[in-house]
C-alpha cells in the first residue's frame, strides 16, 4: 500500500469518526439547548418578579431587565405594612391548616370504605364521586354562595374551611394508595382482635404516608393559593386571605407594581417552605396511587 | 395472586351481621358524602336546573340557552379551542420534558428537575398579575426579543389574546402536568428501557413505543385535570384578554356582576360542564373498563 493509500485511509477514517461524534453530539446540543431555552421561559417571569420587587419605585416603568441591578429590599418592608399582612397570614394559615386536617380525616375515612368495605352502591357511589372531580368550579359558584349565605356563614371562617373539606380528589388519591396495600395486613390485625377502626387508624394510614403527605400538599397549595371563593365569601377587610391582600393592596396604591411584586414573593414563600419539607413523600405518594401508569 | 403484589385482592368483605353491616362503611362516608352532597352535588344539580329558569317567570325554558348562544356563541368556542390548544401544548411539553427527566442523569437534568417545578407555587392570580406586565407590547418579554433583533419595538407582539392566555396556560400547566407524568414514568421498570435500547431503539422510539403507552393513565388524569383546570380560570382570562373575545368564565361574571342574570350565568356553567365532561366521561370509561375493583380483587 502506497503512503498516498495510507494517509487518504487515514483521513477517511478521521472523517468518519468526527461525522460519528457530530452526528451523536449534535442532537444532544439541540435537546439541550432547547431545554435551557423552555428552562429560561420558565424562569423569566419568576425573575422578573423577584427583580420587579427589588426595584426602585422611580424605576418602575423603565425599561424592564431580568436581573437584580437595585436591592430595595425596603419595598419589603413597605409591602407589609400597607396592608394587614399579618391578619391575612393568620387567616390563610387557619384556612390552609384546617382544610388540610378535615381532607386528611375525612378523605381517608371515604377512602379506606371505598377501598376496603363492600356494600350496596358501593361503585355507583365512587363513580359519582370522580365525576365531581370534574365539574369547574364556576360551574357550582352561585349556588354555593347562596347556600353559604342562607347559613349566614359569610366573613366567617366556616364559609372559607367547610366547602373544601373533603375533595373528591383526595379520596382518588387514597384509595388507589389503599389498594395497593396488601389486604393480609388487615386480616391479622383483625384476627388478633383489632377493629377496623384500629385497622385503619394503626395499619393503613402508617403504611400511607406518602399518599398523606401528597393529599396534604395538594390542598395546602391549593388552599393558599386560592383566590375566588375567599373573595366571594368575605367582605369584611380582616376576613381575607393573603392573595386577596394582595388584590387589595393592588387597588389601594393604583397598582404599584414594586410593592405588589414584594408582597407576591412574600406570599410564595410559604408554599415553596411545604413543598420542599414535603417533596420526596409527595412525589413518592403520587406515583403509588392510581395516578401511575 | 401474591400476597405481595399491590393488585392482591384487596377488599376485604365487611363482616357482620343484619344492620350493623351497613353501620361502618356508613359511618366512614356520612361526612364526607354529606358534605359532598350540600355543598357540591345539591349546588351543581341547582346550577343546572336554575338554568332553566328565567327571572320572574315560573316556567321551564330553554331561553337562557337561546340567549347564552345568541350573545356567547363565540366566546364559548374560543374557550374550548384555547382550553384544547393549551392543554395540547402543555401534554406534550411536558411529555418530552418528563422523559428527558426520567432517563437523563447529571447536572443539567438536576438543574431542570429543579427549576421546572416553580410554576405550581405561583397562583393564577399571581400568575395573572406577572403576564399582565411581562406579555405588555413594551414589557419584559417584547424588550428581551428586541434586543435579540428578532422584533422591532416599534411594532412589538400583541400578546393580550388568545396567544398570550395560551403562554399563560402552558406556562403554567406544564409544570404540575410534568409532575404526574413523570410519576407515572417513574414506575416503569428500568429494564423495559434498556432492552429496547440494546436493540436500538432511540430516545424519541423509547418515549412513543415503551413510555407513552405504559403510562397512559397517567397522561389521561394529568390532561384532564389540566383541561378541567384551564376551562375554569377566571382571574387569568380577566386580566389578560383585552376585548373580545373571551373566556366563558369571564362572561359569567360579567352577566352576574353587571346585570344580575343567574339564568345565563348558570346555562353558561352547564355548557362549560357539558364540554369538560367529555373528557369526565372518557377518563370514568377508562376507569371502569380497567375494572378497578374486579381487578383488584383478582
Amino acid at each position: 500500500m502506497s503512503q498516498h493509500d495510507s494517509v487518504s485511509q487515514l483521513s477517511a477514517a478521521i472523517v468518519w469518526q468526527l461525522e460519528r461524534k457530530v452526528s451523536r453530539w449534535l442532537p444532544k446540543t439541540f435537546f439541550h439547548t432547547l431545554l435551557l431555552a423552555g428552562g429560561f421561559v420558565v424562569v423569566l417571569p419568576f425573575m422578573w418578579m423577584i427583580t420587579t420587587s427589588l426595584k426602585p419605585l422611580k424605576l418602575t416603568y423603565s425599561p424592564p431587565y431580568l436581573f437584580p441591578t437595585h436591592f430595595e429590599w425596603h419595598n419589603y418592608v413597605i409591602a407589609w405594612k400597607a396592608a394587614p399582612f399579618l391578619r391575612f397570614y393568620l387567616n390563610t394559615t387557619i384556612m390552609a391548616v384546617s382544610i388540610v386536617t378535615g381532607q386528611l380525616i375525612l378523605c381517608s375515612m371515604a377512602a379506606y370504605a371505598f377501598a376496603r368495605l363492600k356494600f350496596p352502591g358501593r361503585d355507583l357511589l365512587f363513580l359519582v364521586f370522580l365525576g365531581t372531580m370534574m365539574v369547574p368550579f364556576h360551574v357550582t359558584l352561585i349556588p354555593s354562595y347562596l347556600i353559604v349565605k342562607w347559613l349566614g356563614w359569610i366573613d366567617t371562617y366556616q364559609a372559607l374551611i367547610m366547602p373544601r373539606l373533603v375533595s373528591a380528589f383526595g379520596i382518588f388519591l387514597l384509595r388507589q394508595y389503599f389498594l395497593t396495600i396488601p389486604t393480609e395486613l388487615d386480616e391479622a390485625a383483625l384476627l388478633d382482635g383489632c377493629s377496623r377502626l384500629g385497622v385503619l387508624w394503626r395499619i393503613i394510614l402508617p403504611l400511607s404516608q406518602p399518599a398523606l403527605s401528597a393529599l396534604a400538599i395538594f390542598s395546602f397549595l391549593f388552599a393558599w393559593n386560592d383566590f375566588l371563593w375567599p373573595l366571594i365569601v368575605t367582605n369584611d377587610p380582616l376576613m381575607r386571605t393573603i392573595q386577596l391582600g394582595l388584590a387589595m393592596f393592588q387597588g389601594k396604591y393604583g397598582t404599584r407594581w414594586t410593592y405588589l411584586m414584594a408582597g407576591t414573593v412574600t406570599a410564595t414563600i410559604p408554599a415553596i417552605i411545604v413543598f420542599l419539607i414535603g417533596q420526596k413523600r409527595f412525589i413518592e405518594g403520587i406515583a403509588l396511587t392510581g395516578l401511575k401508569g | 395472586m401474591s400476597s405481595g403484589s399491590p393488585v392482591a385482592k384487596t377488599t376485604i368483605e365487611h363482616r357482620g351481621r343484619g344492620s350493623r353491616e351497613w353501620l361502618f362503611p356508613l359511618l366512614l362516608l356520612l361526612p364526607a358524602v354529606g358534605l359532598m352532597l350540600a355543598l357540591y352535588a345539591y349546588p351543581f344539580v341547582s346550577s343546572i336546573y336554575r338554568s332553566f329558569l328565567v327571572k320572574g317567570e315560573g316556567a321551564v325554558t330553554l331561553a337562557n340557552y337561546a340567549k347564552a348562544r345568541q350573545l356567547y356563541l363565540r366566546d364559548i368556542l374560543f374557550s374550548l379551542e384555547v382550553s384544547l390548544l393549551s392543554t395540547t401544548i402543555a401534554a406534550v411539553l411536558s411529555i418530552a420534558l418528563a422523559a428527558y427527566l426520567r432517563m437523563a442523569t447529571g447536572r443539567i437534568a438536576k438543574m431542570v428537575g429543579a427549576v421546572y417545578r416553580l410554576p405550581i407555587f405561583i397562583p393564577f392570580v399571581v400568575v395573572a398579575q406577572m403576564m399582565n406586565t411581562f406579555l405588555a407590547p413594551h414589557g419584559l418579554l417584547n424588550v428581551f426579543l428586541a434586543q435579540l433583533h428578532l422584533i422591532d419595538l416599534k411594532a412589538p407582539l400583541q400578546l393580550f389574546n388568545w396567544k398570550g392566555l395560551t403562554f399563560s396556560f402552558v406556562w403554567k400547566q406544564a409544570a404540575f402536568m410534568t409532575l404526574i407524568v413523570l410519576s407515572g414514568f417513574k414506575m416503569i421498570d428500568d429494564s423495559y428501557i434498556e432492552a429496547a435500547r440494546s436493540l436500538g431503539a432511540r430516545l424519541p422510539r423509547v418515549i412513543v413505543s415503551i413510555l407513552i403507552p405504559m403510562s397512559l393513565a397517567s397522561i389521561s388524569v394529568a390532561v384532564i385535570l389540566a383541561f378541567t383546570s384551564i376551562m375554569g380560570t377566571f382571574t387569568l382570562p380577566y386580566m389578560i384578554i383585552a376585548g373580545e373575545p373571551t373566556t366563558v368564565t369571564v362572561d359569567i361574571a360579567h352577566r352576574v356582576t353587571y346585570f344580575g342574570d343567574y339564568g345565563v350565568a348558570n346555562a353558561l356553567g352547564t355548557i362549560t360542564y357539558l364540554m369538560v365532561s367529555f373528557a369526565a366521561i372518557y377518563y370514568l370509561r377508562y376507569t371502569v373498563r380497567k375494572s378497578i375493583y374486579e381487578v383488584q380483587e383478582g
